[in-house]
């Protein structure tokens, strides 16, 4: 009872000025809330596209056909308008929108594109355009998880990581795929494998599934039937599968982005009608191809059970992925998660469709095919790996495919980004004029290491035996302002350069340093430590000994603030002159 | 005291909340401190969206339901019409209302089944029966699709599930009837020794069926249970004497297990009813046996005596026809065959040879030792197909026994 009390009690203290949850406590409590609240705005979102379509698309009788193309167009200017005239905030990708608030403006999304989003893309989607409803999540649960932290009073540093707790929140509600969610906001949106807000990411990913499943069952998107894999020749196929996978996804994203560019150039008001030709044209397609309407889950799940024959296969995927890019240029609200899957899908079982008829050996089930198909096209698209590979794991919920997955986009990822350098976000993101970070670019920048900077010499090293003139003289001839000394078995002291010229002034020129001088203890660092560490050491010491993690009296160098300016290339000293016995134990 | 107001974006302090921010003019203004009911608040928000969205999802649920139940229901209309094409599209629409209704899937792979697309159907019924791996019409279907495959094995594992499996309705005979189409796939297989066990498993809930029945005992001939097939033919006497399918099968059944006379008595019935020449050659051949058999009961001594010495003639002639298949008699030396055939052969010269001696039990037994001995040393020359003597066979195969 009294535990009870406790917990009553400290909840409602939360947002009083004196809170018994600290900040990060709080933030976990948020975490949760937030993962409620965008995985129950994500299955109204879900319902609603759904009753749209039925409405629509589905409630047209055979020899109604005729009229396909209009929903989709209808849809597509109606959501566009909207965009247009009242929520200008629901514009553009939800995975930019939600990057730029996270390194733009401290995290704050209004919440005002969270309704638009759900407004015009439920036109949109609903209505049969080809694109998904998982970005937009992504965006929804983000705002919510602003307005949330505004509510919440959270401090700028905190508001800064709660948009990517929702992006995580809204895009595991979309798509089921707790695991993928985390992976694909760590990747896309956060940029950072090292977020410290991990453990808040994952519990609302969660909490927003478990919302998802209460009320719309434990429904996957796709039944992944029984999966078996062939031959490890095959592992051959997987990688074509691949090569073609990630070409085809360079150029999806080099000319849909192209489109875009055009289109934008066009005053805004011209572009008002162009969703409207693209779903006129969707719908067109749609006529005569009905599967190619919509997000197409259901389209999926009849491929992985080997419902088309190849060809219808990659004609479908064809038509997917033209009417995609037609859509995404004109400015359809939607997101490109879903299309991305579809392509992938019918690109993989299309080729396994090829490849049994002229493959001499026996090959796997089409559903492996498929599997993989979805996660080349994925990673080539987003040029998220982790997210593609664990997502078909979610998906497949089998270990089975997975060494064909992670080949296979390994493979779509290189040649990928050896024709187009950055993934879709990105060209969307500088040809908006933003510049926002990717993990591929701070993989390319990697942070730099004490190892990078320190000299490997003894230049500032001396023992306490050597007389204070010594040391005066060893300090004249380098450009430091101290020594490293060496008194005990790793136990190291600095002398500054004005207490030398100090005690000579004394008399006491000839004396020892360990007689003479009072010398201040230092701290040892490491040469695999980050910089940026040693350097807040060095902010108190003048100079660093570098030493064996496992010996710590075998110096391995020094590091002062010159070496630290040196490395990032702020001053164009030559570095010191290599000198006999660094490396060499100082005992 | 005033309450203060913080810019979210550039953190300064600001006159009022609904102000734009002096400072970078965002609007995103917050107030410090701000009241202890918000948790309260955030909650009953909660509660609200969640019961709103309770209430529209179960709109929705109801709604797919409906939908999805309209699309079944025309689409099993169209399966029982024999319109796949378009029972196949239906169930389609109905799975796209309820993925995860296990009928509709088992209805589109039936569907799809009956249009010979076996890959896809393949497909489902495997995803199904991984949620339900005891349901007996799964498996019927994979077994089905496995006997199409011609993979046996997985086929009679499937039937046997499925035999074993959950059924709606009346599940008897479901099972009788998979027990029964199991039999046929296992006869088509040419497994004789899992039809044999079958058959024997069929034997304990034999149906009320007289042409069932008469095909399980032709069946347990085939696969050498003649006991149980005398005993369902004799059954099937019972019920109707002038059975003449089951008398000639009761004959059958007792001529396998040496039992010529009865096997003679039945076939001598069933030529009453009806006069044909398989029958006669089939009492022929009994009477042959029946005449030469010296175990028979009833004879007196020295008409067994004469007969076991008739035996070993018998014998003895067959073997040297055996030996040399032109027809012609052997008439090379003994050191020419193989060491025990020429010792069972000069056995039977020698107890030829003379007049015959005094009719006793002993010499009785002897003789038959001696045919029985060269026997065995000639079958295997002999030609199965065609054996130079049969009532010698049949009789020298009653005597192994």
């Amino acid at each position: 009872m009294n535990t009870i009390r406790e917990i009553f009690a400290k909840l409602s203290t939360i947002g009083k000025s004196g809170p018994v949850l600290d900040e990060p406590q709080r933030f976990l409590l948020l975490s949760i809330i937030i993962g409620i609240f965008s995985g129950l705005v994500v299955v109204c979102f879900h319902i609603s596209i759904e009753f749209l379509n039925w409405i629509t698309i589905h409630s047209l009788s055979p020899g109604a056909k005729y009229l396909t193309p209009v929903w989709p167009a209808l849809g597509g200017v109606a959501a566009y308008l909207l965009v247009f005239f009242v929520v200008p905030t629901a514009r553009g990708t939800g995975v930019n929108y939600t990057k730029t608030a996270v390194y733009a403006s401290d995290g704050y999304i209004p919440f005002r594109s969270v309704l638009g989003k759900f407004a015009t893309c439920t036109l949109s989607i609903g209505t049969g355009n080809p694109m998904g409803p998982e970005d937009p999540a992504l965006q929804m649960g983000a705002g919510i998880a602003s307005l949330l932290g505004r509510i919440f009073h959270l401090t700028r540093e905190h508001m800064r990581l709660i948009a990517p707790i929702g992006a995580a929140a809204g895009i595991g509600a979309a798509f089921n795929t707790p695991i993928a969610a985390v992976l694909f906001v760590m990747e896309e949106v956060m940029s950072d494998w090292n977020a410290g807000v991990l453990g808040s990411i994952v519990l609302s990913s969660v909490s927003a599934v478990v919302v998802s499943r209460w009320f719309l069952g434990d429904e996957v998107l796709y039944q992944v039937p029984e999966i078996a894999v062939g031959d490890y020749s095959e592992l051959l196929l997987y990688a074509a599968i691949g090569a073609v996978g990630g070409w085809l996804s360079a150029l999806f994203c080099r000319y849909s982005i192209m489109l875009r560019g055009r289109i934008l150039k066009l005053r805004e008001r011209r572009r008002l009608w162009l969703p409207a030709v693209a779903g006129l044209t969707v719908g067109i397609v749609g006529t005569f191809a009905p599967d190619a309407l919509g997000a197409g889950y259901q389209v999926i799940d009849g491929a992985l059970h080997d419902r088309f024959a190849w060809n219808v296969l990659l004609v479908l995927g064809l038509l997917k992925l033209l009417s995609t890019a037609l859509c995404f240029g004109c400015g359809t609200p939607g997101g490109l998660f879903a299309p991305t899957l579809f392509v992938g899908a019918m690109l993989g079982g299309g080729l396994a469709g090829l490849a049994q008829l002229v493959w001499p050996l026996s090959t796997s089930s089409v559903a492996a095919y498929v599997l993989v198909g979805i996660g080349v096209f994925f990673a080539g698209v987003f040029r998220a790996p982790m997210t593609s590979v664990f997502m078909v794991f979610e998906l497949s919920a089998s270990y089975v495919v997975i060494l064909p997955v992670m080949i296979a986009n390994t493979i779509a990822i290189l040649v990928s980004r050896r024709m187009e350098h950055d993934s879709v976000f990105q060209m969307a993101a500088y040809q908006d004029g933003l510049d926002l970070p990717s993990v591929e670019d701070r993989r390319e920048t990697p942070a730099l290491n004490v190892e990078d900077a320190m000299q490997r010499t003894r230049d500032l090293v001396v023992s306490d035996r050597i007389s204070v003139a010594e040391a005066l003289k060893k300090i004249e001839s380098s450009d430091a302002d101290a020594l490293l000394v060496e008194v005990r078995y790793g136990q190291w002291r600095w002398v500054g350069a004005r207490e030398l010229q100090r005690a000579k002034d004394n008399g006491d020129a000839d004396s020892s340093l360990h007689k003479a001088m009072k010398m201040w203890p230092v701290i040892r660092t490491y040469p695999d430590l980050p910089l940026d560490q040693a350097l807040r050491k060095l902010a108190i010491y003048p100079a660093l000994p570098v030493t064996s993690r496992v010996n710590p009296s075998f110096l391995l160098g020094t590091l002062t603030l010159a070496d630290v300016h040196r490395a990032y290339g702020i001053t164009r000293q030559e570095p010191r002159a290599e000198a006999s016995g660094a490396g060499s134990s100082s005992a | 005291m005033a309450k203060r107001y913080t810019c979210l974006v550039c953190r300064n302090e600001i006159a009022h909340p609904n102000a734009e921010c002096p400072y970078c003019k965002a609007r995103s203004v917050i107030a410090e401190g701000a009241s202890p009911r918000i948790l309260g608040m955030v909650f009953g928000v909660m509660a609200g969206v969640f019961a709103v969205t309770g209430f529209y999802a179960k709109s929705f649920k109801a709604e797919r339901s409906t939908r999805g139940q309209h699309h079944f229901e025309v689409a099993e209309s169209l399966l029982a019409e024999g319109d796949h094409a378009s029972a196949i599209k239906e169930y389609r629409n109905a799975l796209s209302y309820g993925k995860e209704e296990p009928d509709y899937r088992l209805g589109l792979a039936r569907a799809l089944f009956e249009n010979e697309r076996y890959a896809e159907t393949k497909n489902h019924l495997v995803d199904l029966r991984s949620q339900d791996p005891t349901s007996g019409i799964l498996n019927y279907l994979l077994a089905q699709l496995a006997a199409r495959d011609g993979l046996v094995d997985t086929a009679v594992s499937y039937y046997r599930t499925a035999i074993h499996g959950r059924w709606d309705g009346d599940t008897e005979e479901r099972r009788l009837n998979l027990r029964l189409e199991l039999v046929d796939f296992l006869q088509a297989s040419g497994r004789d020794e899992q039809l044999a066990a079958e058959l024997i498993a069929l034997g304990e809930i034999m149906p009320d069926d007289q042409g069932i029945q008469h095909k399980l005992g032709a069946l347990m001939l085939r696969t050498e249970l003649y006991d149980r097939a005398s005993s369902l033919f004799n059954s099937l006497l019972e019920a109707n004497p002038r059975d003449h399918e089951a008398l000639l099968g009761r004959g059958e059944a007792e001529f396998q297990m040496g039992n010529y006379l009865t096997a003679r008595t039945q076939y001598n019935r069933a030529k009453l009813l009806r006069d044909d020449d398989a029958t006669n050659e089939r009492i022929a051949l009994c009477n042959r046996i029946i005449e030469l058999d010296p175990t028979r009961r009833g004879i007196s001594l020295r008409e067994r005596f004469r007969r076991s010495r008739v035996l070993i003639e018998r014998a003895r002639s067959a073997t040297l026809k055996c030996q040399n298949p032109s027809g012609d008699a052997f008439v090379g030396p003994l050191a020419a065959l193989p060491p025990d055939l020429a010792s069972a052969l000069e056995s039977a010269d020698k107890a030829l040879a003379g007049p015959p001696g005094r009719a006793t039990d002993e010499a009785v037994e002897a003789n038959t030792l001696v045919a029985e001995e060269l026997w065995n040393q000639a079958e295997p020359l002999c030609s199965a197909s065609s054996p130079p003597d049969p009532p010698l066979v049949h009789v020298m195969a009653k005597l192994s026994r």
